[in-house]
């Protein structure tokens, strides 16, 4: 697949123009094939047994991967005199480079630079959700809306960047519903954020109250550390109310952000939603007092339908949504953002760059790439999932193949999103395939849970099988190798496949029944069995399988 | 004082003034024929040969124990840094396990090691109980307590370490200027924890180590290898983390045997009160059939011992004798008289032999004098039964060493023949049932003892020269190796000149051997020898009870041991209970045989029983099921007749006999109706019931005054259920789904 | 180190996801170990073990210590590093890890990232599942450079919390780790270990098993070793674990040799790396006990050091394969026999028989992995032995089988049981898959009045005492009653007691299992059942009904499945 000659999708410029630094497409190649450990998926055939990378465990998987790429490597530079040397910065500029790209992916801006034509719904959804705070923290408003949108979508960039515009830079408190789990919690983190935003003198005393409250007497019981019980009763929601209540006076408007929305309608009586919906009503009313707004956030759509009645009253129903970028071209307009950074002050020559952006817009352009990105698209447009695709290549960058390369794009896909059941399953240690066998037969015998008693006994009659009646291949009789009780049993093979839950008790375990009697099933599907078996290549082991039934 | 009204208490501590009332209550009840002051006589005397009993046994546990505590203590020493060239090349450091395998429930080892551990060498020690360790928080919080409380009480605020963070502990560890060498930690019966969180206490520990160096000192009771149960109980991701080293407790039938033979056997040792066959043949039987350890031992003995001195007023002379002057005292006139006759007779006994003169009246002034002379004689006596038990045992050890069979089977020895023939349990303890038979051996020559000794001399007899002088070696070495006081007492020293012409004899006799004189001599002499050792062995083990007229006060001979009392069956009590309700009552034999039925006179006809019996006996006439209406009916007979009679007995209690009639008249009436089963039981019979019920209720009616049925009914079914609801709660009685109206009987076959 | 571990550091270094997963299926440890020397470098990294902080107290605790590098101490009450309380809930935990990056970033080090390891995630899923969330999360919540890796062999999708609630991580499998890393793992102990030993050394002139000298001669012997072991385990450690018990006993002759020689006077010679027939010759000495080492140091049958201690080869076994080095007198090591036990078999047994071992290990081992120093037969009372053995009847054989079992007639004359056949009758027309036999089901519980009621046959049937009891006791009936009922004496027997006193005791030996809970006063119904490993074992109660000479196999209802 290396040969050379043009392809459409090549740009002419780039063949005028040599890229003098860059080491020979021989050299690549090879090196590659030395230095990384996976072989390209069309050796995968072969070499199956030796492999350990577990990416490439189950070829059916990538098998709509895999298409015959149909980029070209870079053309072979002439050998320029000064080859170490510039290996040497060849290799520094890589590291700069890719710190710089890695820093990108991880900070990854959902809205594309180029695609400001055309007026994507994020861009409505920013512009509403900062009229609406523009609103609370010009005209003093009490707003509510809801901030919807699934994962990755760029909610939460969406209102940090409207904060951020404001003319006046008002009280923001944050609050998420994976952490304040319920209203107590949430009181304590509101009344912590407003004593830091605001001088304490502003505060009313409760609220300081509730703010240093939460030094309460040491309580050893572990089961008392997670606070969770009686919590309503400690906090009444009277009292929230009023505390709530006294936030518009604070002499800055106060935008609440209520990230994990759905969470926070779990909470008994909803009453923290309660008191500030009920505050942000009266504020629209009541003259005087400073603008608060507040925003849910949730990937729930149908968050409005979780609020009680009287909840839902009070919500000014505005709901704003984000969408992810479904289409693929946003996603690679994105992604060649953040694979090409500016890093000239990096001192990092001009050259190298082009030849780099050059080689993304290969990389980018190519017919595998684009396939790959666009299922993805299809799936999730969470910009965070393409970007963690996109690591690992980045990664493996180094001066003996400065590319990105489609192979590793696809690996990492494998790893990172579309993961086989038990990558490792065919590398288990022989006890472990022996004991996955014999529940394999038990499986054909038609039974679905076992216990380790019967495993044993099926792992021991075959073990006697292949010695009574040895199987003769390719000259060598190969019995299979004896492995006794402990082995098998203490020893890595059982516990070791429970511990990587392959095999699932039904029932917990308890003092009064033998761990050998309790009943397991196993989670691996029969073909991957099957499978694992075949690649592990131990003769006996198939010899076994073929007698389990398979 | 304490204000039991307090209502803000929860808990009251009441301590114990002793009471000085209950005094009299502990020793054993006056009886007339003791001493004056017997009873407390007897109850000191009890109190110090008990106390000697005792204080030997543990004495021995304690020998018994000595080298595995130490073998412990090394280990925790060198735990941590034995072998470095292999601990420094493990992945990663392990934590040290001892586990101590402790059959016997005597927590004498582990304090003994726990003594060693703090006092000898400065480690700390810190004890976990299972009921501490209900979630992994608890144990840890009580495991570092318990090692820090030394250095005052952790308290933990919320802005420090939580008191169950193992952090607590290294710091604490850290902070001590001279820091322990060891820190070890006793798990108490190791079976009652809770896995799941011992091995997550194990994982945090090991997860620590070496930095803290702690042990695990694990006391298990399970019989089977320590490793085993941890390898039962626990996964290997737990096992990964020990290094398990196991240590058993000497414990089971060997050191029980030994523990009896060293105290009642063994020469160095008197007890002041010697046990005979009955108690060892039970304590035999006992042991190997429930319960081997030192515990049960120990309570037998005492029991015996109690049992001893509770019964017999004699009891009182078994170490000290009362002056003359207590002795003449008229309170103690009986005792006295006992004595005398005692005394007189074994006189009458001697007395035709030889001297006529004497009187037959001992002076009391003199009665302190025989009666220390007899407990001297008992002793001396008691002592020889041992010897003759060591001889024997020599004369077959030397013969095994010889190659010869030995004295048989039962003495053991060959471990193959002891373990070949299924043994009835009484020879688990071969060794001791020797002794027992020797005990009990009587001038009767198939006893198994007199049969040994026969063997013996048969066997002796056939020695070749070499063998003889070897054995005449041997068995003047031991001689000369007993304790002076036996040697003095049992004018051993004879004995060994006897010995001594004969190995002169034999020696000569082998060393100048070409002729056939010397063969000749030594035959003889093989046969003198054998003769006489069986002549000698025979005197020693002249039984117990011809010893001395006053024998049964310090041996306890033939006297069964009351083993229903340390071991009753629950099931055949409550039966008996049922059926003999009176017999309880009556019955105060203290060793529980129990009493034979009185059933001479009319007491068992039914109507006399308790409720409860009565409706238990008509359980057990009826079938599988019982429909429980018949059953009323026929409880409701059976209490018609038992009003009536009790009527009859008020007015006219002139004339039993008659009344005696109708009771036998009608009881076996209801025998018949009720032995149909009542399930089947028809309309017709139960018709016959209700009539005469009737006029039964008319006949009561006439008779006094008492008319209403109605309340009588109602007093019946009272009866009826409260006594039904006694059997269901003992479990007589099991309910059906099926038909509510049946019940099914739980116990058959019950022989009445 | 393998390549996705040094990935793994790089993109630490440069700017990593905020939440990391690692599978690593096999040996999670031995990757830890690896990989936390790496970040130590140029961040502030805190490793959590997940067991060890069983509450979110300890977990907060741990963390912020650890990333503060603040080691409490006793004296000031082991105070945390975090002034205000951080460790009542996740909020706290929050603030207090801004106030300390705050505070790091202040004295001195540029920006600093922080990490946090976590091991075993999969015991916060039981202990504190609503803490997974904000974990993976932290980055975002505390808007640091932050990154929570978590370590587990399981894999995400098992501790994944629901509704999708964490961050999805940056997934990082851990290949299964091959021959060359384990070699190589094992030379770098070795290394670490020559350099740690050699001042024992030195301190003796006595050269231990880890002088550098030798490394040639360990290579080889860890490659054999590897190539015994690797079909059975592939976790690095249990290999060293093997390793570290047999390598100084392996080379120990060579030492001998060594030391003889100084011994002889000759001082001046150095110790060589052994010749290779040296090598060889070892190897076919040792071998056998390679295997051995994995059948008992693999399951912890033993530990490491009584195991290199016990499989020290006799001298005469190595003279035998002439492996005594240095000029050694023969003659008094000659009458010395090896110990040939079948626990500390001495490695000298030829491997054939060594094989026929394999091979009974294989095909009829002991149902329970343990031996026992003391057999259940000697230290158990003889009532005791008879419970368990009901006991075992009890849990086996189906409660309508008791009948045909031990019932008979009045007249006292025992019923043939005919088990089997209709055994095989019902078991003909069999729709789906056969019934599993209970011995692989393991004991099901009984009542106890079932267990006494087979304790009274058994004990009626084989307990010869019980009938000599008879003959002793008939003529003083205890209680006034009289067993004119045949099995009532036994019946009398069974029920005292010391019976339910044993019943109690085995029952705190674990030997039985009270299922019931043991407050219920309802004594009828309590349910007991085999305790798990001895009593539930065929082999074990085989050997006791051995014993008291009981026909185990014709008491239990289908013994075609035993054996």
């Amino acid at each position: 697949m290396n040969e050379i000659p043009a392809t459409p999708s090549r740009k002419p410029r780039k063949k005028a123009e040599p890229k003098p630094i860059f080491p020979s497409a021989k050299t690549v190649q090879f090196e590659e094939a030395v230095s990384e450990p996976q072989p390209s998926p069309s050796k995968s055939a072969r070499t199956y047994g030796r492999q350990t990378r577990a990416t490439r465990s189950s070829p059916q998987k990538n098998t709509q991967l895999k298409t015959p790429s149909i980029t070209p490597p870079p053309v072979p530079p002439q050998h320029s005199p000064s080859r170490k040397a510039a290996k040497v910065n060849l290799a520094e500029h890589l590291t700069a480079l890719k710190s710089a790209i890695l820093h990108n992916l991880q900070h990854p801006s959902v809205n594309a630079p180029e695609d400001t034509e055309d007026f994507t719904t994020n861009d409505t959804a920013i512009e509403s959700l900062s009229n609406l705070l523009q609103g609370t923290v010009d005209r003093g408003e009490g707003n509510s809306c809801l901030l919807l949108g699934p994962r990755g979508s760029g909610k939460t960039q969406a209102i940090e960047s409207c904060i951020a515009k404001l003319s006046e830079a008002p009280i923001v408190v944050r609050l998420s519903g994976w952490v304040q789990t319920n209203d107590r919690l949430a009181m304590q983190e509101i009344s912590r954020q407003l004593s830091a935003q605001v001088s304490p003198t502003l505060l009313p005393e409760d609220v300081r109250g509730t703010a240093s409250n939460d030094l309460e007497e040491d309580d050893e019981n572990p089961f008392l550390d997670n606070p969770t019980q009686a919590i309503e009763l400690s906090v009444p929601t009277a009292h929230m109310h009023t505390l709530i209540a006294c936030i518009p006076t604070l002499g800055r408007p106060t935008i609440v952000i209520l990230d994990a929305f759905d969470l926070f309608t779990d909470h008994p009586r909803q009453s923290l939603l309660y008191s500030l919906l009920d505050t942000v009503q009266s504020a629209r009313t009541a003259g005087g007092h400073k603008g608060l707004a507040v925003v849910g956030v949730s990937t729930r759509m149908d968050s409005i339908v979780l609020m009680e009645k009287r909840v839902k009253s009070r919500f000014s129903g505005r709901m704003i949504r984000t969408s992810a970028s479904k289409e693929t071209v946003r996603c690679k307009n994105i992604l060649k953002a953040l694979l090409t950074p500016s890093i000239i002050e990096a001192g990092v020559d001009e050259e190298f760059i082009q030849n780099w952006n050059a080689g993304v817009d290969d990389f980018l352009a190519d017919v595998k790439t684009t396939r790959i990105l666009a299922e993805v698209c299809s799936i999730t447009g969470d910009i965070r999932t393409l970007s963690r695709l996109l690591i690992s290549p980045v990664l493996n960058i180094s001066p003996a193949s400065p590319w990105l390369t489609v192979d590793q794009l696809e690996l990492s896909v494998e790893t990172q999103r579309i993961r086989p059941e038990f990558p490792y399953l065919h590398t288990l240690t022989y006890p472990s395939l022996c004991l996955l066998l014999a529940f394999y037969q038990a499986e054909h015998d038609g039974y679905d849970s076992l216990t380790f008693e019967m495993l044993y006994d099926y792992v021991r009659t075959a073990i006697r099988v292949t010695h009574t009646a040895p199987v003769q291949v390719n000259g060598g009789s190969i019995g299979m190798v004896r492995c006794s009780r402990p082995v098998l049993w203490a020893a890595s093979a059982f516990e070791q496949l429970i511990s990587a839950q392959i095999f699932i008790p039904t029932a917990a375990s308890s003092i009064n029944i033998g761990k050998n009697f309790l009943k397991y099933r196993c989670s691996v599907n029969r073909e991957d069995v099957k499978k694992s078996v075949d690649n592990n290549g131990h003769s006996s082991l198939k010899q076994f399988l073929k007698r389990a039934g398979g | 004082m304490v204000n039991l009204d307090n209502s803000n208490e929860t808990v009251f501590y009441i301590p114990f003034e002793g009471s000085d009332e209950e005094q009299p209550e502990i020793g054993p009840e006056k009886s007339e024929l003791d001493a004056l002051d017997g009873q407390k006589m007897r109850w000191d005397a009890y109190k110090t040969s008990w106390v000697k009993c005792l204080n030997r046994v543990q004495a021995l546990v304690h020998t018994l124990y000595e080298p595995v505590v130490k073998e412990v203590v090394e280990k925790i020493e060198i735990a941590y840094d034995c072998d470095p060239e292999i601990l420094s090349a493990l992945p990663y450091p392990e934590l040290p396990v001892i586990a101590v395998t402790n059959p016997s429930t005597d927590s004498l080892f582990l304090s003994s090691v726990i003594s060693k551990l703090s006092d000898e060498n400065q480690h700390i020690v810190a004890h976990l109980y299972p009921s501490d360790c209900s979630n992994i928080s608890n144990a840890m919080k009580s495991i570092i307590s318990g090692f820090t409380s030394i250095s005052g009480a952790f308290k933990g605020s919320s802005r420090s370490l939580a008191s169950y963070d193992i952090g607590v502990l290294e710091s604490w560890y850290q902070a001590q200027d001279v820091p322990p060498s060891k820190l070890v930690l006793l798990l108490h019966d190791f079976e009652q924890f809770d896995p799941g969180v011992i091995q997550d206490v194990i994982h945090v520990c090991s997860l620590n180590v070496p930095r803290i160096p702690l042990i695990f000192l694990v006391s298990l009771s399970s019989s089977q290898s320590p490793s085993s149960y941890f390898h039962t109980a626990y996964p290997r991701s737990t096992l990964k983390q020990l290094q398990l080293k196991s240590v058993v407790v000497p414990g089971g039938p060997q050191v029980f045997e030994d523990i009896i033979l060293k105290t009642f056997v063994d020469l160095s040792f008197d007890p002041d009160v010697v046990l005979g066959p009955a108690t060892l043949e039970h304590l035999t039987e006992y042991a190997a059939r429930f319960n081997h350890s030192v515990d049960a031992l120990l309570n037998i003995f005492q029991l015996a011992h109690f049992k001893h001195f509770l019964l017999n007023p004699l009891t009182a002379l078994v170490q000290s004798t009362p002056s003359a002057i207590a002795l003449e005292d008229t309170a103690s006139s009986t005792f006295c008289d006992i004595l005398m006759t005692r005394l007189n007779d074994s006189m009458e006994l001697d007395s035709d032999t030889e001297n006529q003169n004497n009187t037959k009246t001992i002076p009391v002034l003199d009665m302190p004098k025989i009666i220390d002379g007899e407990r001297n004689k008992f002793r001396s006596r008691v002592r020889e039964m041992r010897l003759s038990y060591r001889l024997l045992r020599l004369i077959h050890e030397f013969l095994l060493a010889r190659g010869y069979k030995g004295l048989g089977p039962h003495w053991g020895g060959s471990p193959s023949t002891l373990n070949a023939t299924p043994l009835p349990t009484s020879t688990a303890y071969p060794r001791l049932q020797i002794f027992i038979d020797l005990l009990q051996r009587d001038s009767s020559e198939n006893s198994q003892a007199s049969k040994d000794i026969r063997y013996a001399r048969i066997l002796l007899a056939k020695l070749k020269p070499e063998e003889l002088r070897a054995f005449l070696d041997d068995l003047i070495q031991y001689l000369l190796g007993l304790p002076d006081e036996v040697f003095d007492e049992l004018d051993i020293s004879d004995v060994v000149g006897v010995l001594g012409k004969w190995l002169e004899e034999a020696d000569a006799a082998y060393t100048v051997d070409e002729d056939e004189s010397n063969d000749v001599a030594v035959k003889k002499l093989a046969e003198r020898l054998a003769k006489w050792i069986s002549e000698y062995l025979r005197t020693l083990t002249n039984s117990l009870e011809e010893a001395s007229p006053l024998w049964d006060v310090w041996y306890t001979g033939m006297a069964p041991f009351p083993s229903e009392t340390v071991n009753p069956s629950v099931r055949a009590s409550v039966l008996a209970g049922l059926l003999r309700p009176t017999e309880f009552t009556e019955a105060n034999d203290v060793d529980g045989t129990g009493s034979k039925p009185n059933a001479d006179e009319d007491d068992d006809s039914l109507w006399r029983l308790p409720d409860t019996s009565i409706l238990f006996h008509r359980y057990l006439e009826s079938g599988k099921m019982i429909n429980v209406y018949d059953w009323f009916e026929s409880f409701h007979a059976v209490l018609g007749l038992q009003r009536r009679e009790e009527a009859k007995e008020k007015e006219k209690k002139s004339s039993p006999n008659t009344r005696k009639g109708r009771g036998k008249s009608t009881s076996p009436k209801k025998r018949r109706t009720a032995l149909k089963s009542p399930v089947k039981l028809n309309s017709k019979g139960k018709a016959r019931e209700v009539t005469q019920e009737d006029e039964d209720a008319a006949e009561g009616s006439k008779d006094d005054g008492f008319a209403d049925d109605e309340k009588w009914k109602l007093v019946v079914q009272a009866r009826f259920i409260r006594a039904l609801h006694e059997l269901d709660f003992l479990g007589f009685v099991k309910h059906t789904r099926r038909k509510p109206d049946h019940v099914l009987r739980t116990v058959f076959e019950v022989s009445e | 180190m393998n390549s996705s571990l040094n990935q793994v550091v790089s993109l630490l270094e440069f700017s990593p996801p905020p939440f990391i997963f690692l599978n690593d299926p096999i040996a999670p440890k031995f990757t830890l170990q690896n990989l936390l020397p790496a970040l130590k470098s140029n961040t502030r990294l805190v490793h959590v073990d997940s067991i060890s902080c069983f509450g979110p107290r300890l977990l907060y605790d741990t963390i912020l210590n650890g990333l503060a590098q603040h080691t409490p101490s006793w004296d000031d009450g082991c105070k945390n590093w975090s002034q205000d309380i951080a460790n009542d809930s996740f909020d706290s935990f929050l603030h207090a890890l801004k106030a300390l990056h705050t505070s790091l970033s202040e004295n001195g080090s540029k920006h600093l990232r922080l990490i946090v390891v976590i091991e075993k995630p999969e015991r916060l899923r039981e202990r504190m599942p609503d803490v997974i969330v904000p974990l993976t999360r932290l980055a975002e919540l505390t808007k640091l450079d932050i990154c929570v890796i978590f370590v587990s062999e399981a894999r995400w999708q098992d501790i994944r919390p629901p509704l999708g609630a964490a961050m999805d991580p940056y997934y990082v499998d851990i290949p299964v780790p091959t021959k060359e890393v384990i070699i190589q793992h094992l030379m770098t102990v070795f290394a670490s270990c020559s350099t740690t030993s050699s001042d024992v050394a030195t301190a003796s002139n006595t050269p231990h098993p880890y002088d550098p000298i030798l490394i040639q001669a360990y290579r080889y012997f860890v490659q054999v070793l590897v190539d015994v072991c690797f079909l059975y385990t592939n976790d690095p450690h249990e290999i060293q674990y093997i390793t570290a018990a047999r390598w100084p006993g392996f080379i120990k002759p060579v030492l001998d040799g060594y030391r003889m020689n100084v011994n002889e006077g000759e001082e001046d010679t150095e110790l060589e790396p052994p010749a290779t027939e040296v090598l060889l010759r070892l190897t076919r000495h040792f071998k056998p006990s390679l295997s051995l080492a994995l059948e008992q140091l693999y399951p912890r049958l033993t530990n490491a050091v009584d195991w290199a201690r016990v499989n020290e080869s006799t001298a005469v076994a190595l003279a035998k394969d002439g492996l005594v080095f240095g000029e050694a007198e023969m003659e008094d090591i000659e009458e010395e026999e090896p110990v040939d036990d079948i626990f500390q078999s001495s490695p000298t047994r030829p491997r054939a028989s060594k094989r026929i071992q394999d091979q009974k290990a294989a095909l009829n081992p002991p149902s329970s992995d343990m031996r026992e120093t003391l057999p259940l037969s000697t230290s158990l009372p003889r009532l005791s032995q008879f419970i368990l053995i009901a006991a075992y009847i009890a849990s086996m054989n189906p409660v309508k089988s008791d009948l045909r079992m031990f019932g008979r007639g009045p007249d006292g004359k025992k019923r043939r049981r005919r088990a089997n056949r209709r055994q095989m009758a019902n078991a003909k027309p069999r729709s789906g898959p056969a019934k599993i036999p209970q011995r692989f089901l393991g004991p099901s519980p009984f009542p106890l009045e079932r267990l006494i009621a087979i304790l009274g046959a058994l004990v009626e049937e084989n307990d010869p005492i019980a009938g000599e009891l008879n003959q002793l006791e008939d003529e003083v009936p205890a209680d006034g009653l009289d067993f004119r009922i045949p099995g009532e004496r036994t019946d009398y027997e069974v029920t005292r007691v010391g019976v339910y006193a044993s019943i109690a005791q085995l029952t705190s030996l674990r030997l039985l299992v009270r299922t019931t809970a043991t407050d219920k006063l309802d004594g009828l119904s309590a349910m007991f059942k085999c305790g798990s490993g001895a009593a539930s074992s065929y082999e074990t109660i085989l050997g006791l009904a051995k014993g008291l000479d009981i026909q185990l196999p014709d008491l239990l209802w289908d013994n075609a499945a035993m054996s």
